[in-house]
């Protein structure tokens, strides 16, 4: 809201709450005001009817004690007292009961003289001479007779009223006309000041004479009451305290009756009010002059007050809520066409969303759909709109395909926003599609109906039937792969334990697949393992689980009696695959396999000691000359020593993070120089125990081939044959020094790069190294070999085959490996002198050496005679405990074994 | 112990009223005692009055019971010792005893005001007024009691009075006497002493048309009861009295009002108080008196009584 609007607002706000209050203000002082007008007036006139009270009473208690003296004959002073006092007592106003009586001129001293002798010692007349009432009636008219008998009134006793000539005058017109009537001006002194005197004259005779001249003639005398107009006006104070009452005067110009006259005064604090005004006058007594002051407190009540604050407030909560009403409307507006916009978006949203949407009423009834359910559900908005959704939405569970409850108790006793997934929903055009059913209650408009998102995961669940698929198959042969053949094992495992059902699991392992894999490369292997896995899963039963579980490793699940029934399984799935006459590029090889069984039952131990079983089990099949079924039985010995070179595992670990390896080195000497200083050293390995002894390789390095440690150990002795090399106390200076590298080592790719590095850190001449390979791991690794070979020799590296004949037929790969020496093995050697085929294996592979240049070591000479075969057989070099045994490094020189970095 | 007590008390509340001892002191001199019934009835008007408006103090001169003039010029004394040492601002004299030996022999023209009342017809004997003086002289309705008496037993020539032996007395058979002679009546007197003498002669009077009773003031071994006892059976004649307190032994009363008079002194002397001179406050007789009659004597009498009398007379002896 901009400031200025803003300013407006709240002026227009105060301007209505100001002008209705002060308005009504206004009204509410003019009404009050003249409220108090009124009753001022009220007032006024109640003091004059008071007034009027008084002057009637004492009238007719005049007229009263002035009838009754005339009747009595004699009116004795007691009797005249007590008449005078009660109506003294009766008659508001009245202060004094006089009677004055009518001393004719000439008897004034016989009446002072009667007064004297009756009490009255000091008592004379007092006023002027005598005055002549009426030609002939000359005299006085001295009070002789004062009720109350106060000592300040008797001071008017015998006091003339015959003052003057006014006073004669009114003495004689009120002596003519025989009434009671007030004697103006009379003024007797200060003891009677402020009071007026109503007169009643008496007559001598019973009767008042019925004329006016009789009546003057005859005037006996006078009664007087004395009234103080003051104390009406004292009793009109005291019930009307609020207002001042003076009798006086009036001025010229005031304004007698219901004019009231209003101005406003500041008296006290505040600014007031004060209403006069003057009310008619009576006997002469002047005006009465009223008087009263309206303070603000009264002008001003709290009820005057709040009347123009709530009419005020009335006001401006009128403005509020037309502003507000003004405000709403125009927010309305604004949002109608923001709710406008909404809706077109929303609606293309609706159209634009995948999911079929139904807006339904508080009493399920279609009220909205957009076209994704009108296809979905083969109807058009129309047709749907105002049916109730359970006669549309025919839902099935997804897993029972039972029909669910009736729609609309579901949808009453859902809450917020909830999901259901695994349905399945009735369609006529695509029969029942698997859907997920969102369903939100409209939480704004409370009670209002719900929306029901309806989304088709026919797609997502093909998708998800395919990457589960996928993910529990093995994608080349269609068998189940390594995790899913694995949890099947698991699962029949702990079916076993639980429920007591045998299982045997079969281990098959292609042999000899990498030969095949690496001479015809991998489409060949591929195409082979397809074939194998048809092969098995003809001769399979239904219920028979197999996988591939990688490489060339398949494995069958099979449930079974017992483990011969199993065996007898896998000797045909052997012989099965024996059968297959692989054909590739025109060659026709064999298929051989290995398999290893175990019983699958409460005896298997864990999943991992069960799969390790079947492992060692197939290796055993394998060690045990290929193709053939090794079964696992409880006091299967071949699988115990696997065990146990599993249990080496990790002290070979420690022994590598421990640097507990060490070297040895058994001299070579050249047949011609047996005398001399030897030829070349061989580096043997030991494995030194807690026990300080130097454990042989045959004990460890199995288990580290067969847990793929040998690349480590490798690394390991070829830094340390570097560090002793590069020792001249431990090796001489020229010496030729042999290291051993394994199968698992050629196809290190950081061999080469180790060796190197090595090397050059010790400062080692790579003429002076030559490494082993035996040619079962060279034929093995026949590519990488010869890749090898060649590397090395191009650094100037030497290589050596070793244990070379045991292989016997595959000489012809040598063309393949470029070799600077052949170690014959050491069994040809050995039986040489007593075995013709050895000794001519011998001459042979020195024949064929030769002519391919390559030098001959004998190894395990043990004796002279042997000594002097190698010789005639034309061998170049020997080695063996009759020449030397093999001596550690540590006994030679200060070597400290030291890794590197 | 007790009356320690008594008299801590009273001067804790009047010690500890300022607005009593702020009041101006006003002393009353009666000429009798307590009990007298004249002198109580003008005390009660001017307590009436009074009580409240000033510090009221009263002596009693005691002059009825000690009545040689030595006596009571000593009580006169006493009084004036008083006046002197209390210095009250205005003085109220009750009866003639005051007016003769106390204003008029100490005070006159002095510079205390006095209020009198209760002076019998005449102040002429005093000199009043003075300066200083003011008040109420106590006018007994005669001239109506006689006529009374006269046209009740029949309008005689003669009437028999009888009363103590006392100064009052004599004033009041003076005051009857003029009236008799004013009326033509000739009035037969018996002034006493005793008791004695008064029955002997109220049985000597018993001859004459009526008997007027004057007060026993001055009779020092009246008792009411005896002679109640002793006139049964021997009053055949109207007996009326102007003294209230003679009912007893009188068959009508045409009575004075002993608390007009101090009622009447203790206003004039509230308006002395207030700065009114003495002087300018007139001398007059009282206005009321009262008619009562004794209904017991009248039916002992055997006389009828007027039905007028009858129903306007207020009744003696009932409920008294």
């Amino acid at each position: 809201m901009s400031r200025q609007r803003w300013a407006a607002r709240w002026f227009g706000r105060v301007l209505a709450f100001l002008l209705p209050a002060l308005l009504t203000l206004a009204m509410v002082l003019a009404v009050r005001i003249e409220g108090y007008r009124q009753v001022f007036l009220h007032v006024g006139q109640s003091a004059i009817e008071e007034l009027q009270l008084v002057r009637g009473t004492t009238v007719a208690m005049l007229t009263a004690i002035g009838s009754s003296y005339q009747v009595m004959n004699e009116f004795d002073a007691s009797r005249l007292s007590a008449l005078a006092s009660s109506m003294r007592y009766n008659t508001p106003g009245v202060q004094l009961v006089a009677f004055a009586t009518w001393v004719d001129h000439g008897e004034e001293n016989a009446f002072v003289a009667e007064m004297v002798e009756s009490g009255y010692p000091s008592y004379r007349i007092r006023g002027q001479d005598a005055q002549e009432l009426i030609p002939g009636k000359r005299g006085h008219l001295p009070i002789r007779f004062i009720e109350p008998n106060n000592p300040r009134l008797l001071r008017l006793l015998g006091l003339d009223v015959l003052q003057d000539d006014d006073s004669v005058y009114q003495v004689r017109e009120l002596a003519a006309s025989g009434l009671p009537a007030v004697l103006e001006g009379w003024r007797p002194g200060p003891v009677a000041d402020g009071l007026v005197f109503y007169v009643m004259p008496t007559y001598r005779g019973f009767f008042a004479p019925s004329d006016t001249h009789g009546r003057l003639v005859q005037l006996d005398g006078l009664f007087l009451f004395g009234v103080d107009p003051q104390m009406v006006v004292s009793k009109l104070e005291r019930l009307h305290p609020e207002v001042a009452f003076v009798l006086g005067p009036m001025t010229a110009g005031e304004a007698v009756g219901s004019g009231v006259t209003m101005r406003p005064v500041s008296e006290g604090g505040g600014l007031g009010l004060r209403l006069t005004a003057v009310q008619a006058t009576l006997d002469g007594l002047g005006g009465l002059h009223m008087s009263r002051y309206l303070r603000p407190g009264e002008l001003l009540s709290p009820i005057a007050l709040f009347l123009p604050l709530f009419v005020g407030m009335a006001s401006l909560s009128l403005l509020v809520a037309l502003q507000k009403r003004e405000e709403v409307r125009v927010e309305l507006v604004r949002k109608e066409r923001e709710l406008e916009d909404e809706r077109r978006r929303a609606d293309g949203a609706m159209r634009s969303i995948s999911d079929a949407i139904l807006m339904l009423d508080e009493n399920f009834r279609i009220r909205y759909v957009n076209r994704v359910a009108e296809r979905m559900l083969g109807l058009d908005a129309a047709e749907l709109s105002g049916r109730l959704a359970e006669e549309v939405l025919v839902l099935l569970d997804a897993r029972t395909r039972a029909p669910l409850e009736a729609l609309h108790g579901w949808l009453q006793r859902m809450s917020g926003q909830e999901q259901f997934p695994d349905l399945l929903l009735h369609t006529p055009a695509r029969d029942c599609i698997p859907v997920n059913i969102r369903v939100s209650r409209l939480r704004e408009i409370e009670r209002q109906g719900v929306v029901v998102a309806i989304r088709d995961i026919s797609h997502e669940h093909e998708l998800t039937a395919r990457l589960t698929y996928q993910a529990n198959h093995d994608a080349l042969t269609g068998l189940l792969n390594r995790a899913a053949f694995e949890a099947r094992v698991r699962r029949a495992l702990a079916r076993s334990i639980e429920e007591g059902i045998s299982y045997a699991l079969i281990f098959i392992d292609l042999d000899r697949f990498k030969l095949i894999n690496d001479t015809h490369g991998h489409q060949a292997g591929d195409r082979l393992l397809k074939q194998v896995a048809e092969v098995l899963q003809q001769v399979l039963r239904e219920d028979d689980c197999l996988g591939r579980l990688g490489g060339d490793e398949f494995a069958v699940l099979m449930r079974t009696p017992d483990l011969e029934a199993a065996s007898e399984m896998a000797h045909r799935l052997r012989e099965r695959l024996q059968t297959i006459r692989f054909l590739w590029d025109g060659q026709a090889m064999e298929i051989h396999a290995s398999l290893g069984v175990v019983p699958v039952d409460a005896t298997s131990g864990s999943f991992e000691e069960l799969m390790m079983n079947v492992d060692l089990a197939c290796h055993a099949a394998k060690e045990a000359g290929r193709n053939t079924v090794h079964v696992l039985r409880a006091d299967d010995r071949v699988v115990g020593e696997r065990k146990r070179q599993i249990q080496w595992l990790p002290r070979l670990q420690e022994a590598l993070d421990e640097n507990r390896f060490v070297l040895y080195r058994q001299p070579i000497w050249r047949v011609l120089a047996l005398d001399g200083e030897p030829a070349m050293y061989e580096f043997l390995l030991r494995l030194r125990d807690a026990d300080g002894n130097d454990l042989l390789p045959g004990v460890f390095l199995p288990s580290a081939e067969r847990f793929d440690l040998m690349r480590a150990i490798d690394h390991h002795v070829i830094e340390l044959a570097m560090q002793a090399m590069s020792d001249p106390s431990v090796m001489p200076r020229e010496s030729v020094c042999t290291i051993n590298l394994s199968g698992q080592t050629l196809t290190d790719e950081n061999l080469l790069d180790h060796i190197h590095a090595q090397a050059q850190r010790h400062g080692v001449d790579p003429r002076r190294v030559c490494f082993e390979v035996t040619e079962t791991v060279a034929i093995s690794n026949l590519q990488v070999a010869g890749r090898l070979a060649t590397q090395l020799r191009e650094r100037g590296y030497r290589l050596m085959l070793d244990d070379f004949g045991a292989g016997m037929s595959s000489l012809g790969y040598l063309h393949q490996i470029q070799v600077d020496f052949i170690k014959i093995d050491g069994q040809f050697v050995r039986r040489a002198l007593t075995d013709p085929l050895s000794a001519v294996s011998v001459r042979m592979i020195c024949e064929i050496a030769h002519v391919l240049g390559v030098e001959t070591i004998a190894e395990m000479i043990e004796d002279q005679q042997t000594v002097q075969c190698m010789r005639g057989f034309g061998v170049d070099y020997l080695q063996g405990f009759h020449l030397a045994r093999p001596e550690p490094l540590s006994d030679l020189g200060q070597l400290r074994m030291m890794r590197s970095d | 112990m007790r009356q320690c007590w008594f008299w801590l008390a009273c001067l804790a509340f009047f010690g500890a009223s300022p607005s009593w001892a702020e009041l101006p002191r006003c002393l009353f001199v009666s000429s009798y005692h307590p009990g007298y019934a004249w002198s109580d009835g003008v005390q009660r008007g001017i307590e009436l009055v009074l009580r409240g408006r000033c510090q009221l103090r009263q002596f009693d001169m005691d002059t009825e019971r000690h009545k040689t003039p030595a006596d009571m010029e000593a009580a006169a004394r006493r009084a004036r010792a008083l006046i002197e040492q209390w210095h009250p601002q205005v003085v109220i004299a009750s009866d003639d005893n005051a007016a003769r030996y106390l204003v008029k022999s100490y005070f006159r023209d002095a510079a205390i005001p006095f209020v009198f009342c209760g002076v019998n017809w005449s102040v002429a004997e005093y000199g009043f007024p003075y300066s200083n003086v003011t008040g109420m002289i106590e006018v007994a309705p005669v001239r109506a009691m006689i006529r009374e008496a006269q046209m009740l037993t029949g309008n005689g020539d003669r009437f028999y009075y009888l009363s103590a032996d006392t100064a009052t007395e004599r004033k009041n058979l003076a005051r009857f006497q003029k009236v008799a002679e004013a009326l033509g009546l000739g009035i037969e007197y018996r002034l006493v002493s005793s008791r004695d003498q008064w029955v002997t002669a109220y049985r000597q009077a018993q001859d004459y048309p009526y008997l007027v009773i004057g007060s026993h003031a001055g009779i020092a071994d009246w008792d009411f009861a005896a002679a109640r006892r002793a006139i049964v059976g021997h009053t055949r004649r109207l007996t009326v009295t102007n003294q209230e307190w003679m009912m007893p032994v009188s068959m009508l009363g045409f009575t004075k009002i002993p608390e007009e008079q101090g009622r009447w002194a203790a206003e004039a002397a509230l308006a002395i108080l207030d700065g009114v001179k003495p002087s300018e406050i007139p001398i007059i007789a009282n206005q009321r008196w009262d008619l009562w009659m004794n209904e017991s004597l009248w039916r002992e009498a055997g006389t009828e009584l007027p039905a007028w009398l009858r129903g306007k007379a207020k009744r003696f002896g009932i409920l008294q």
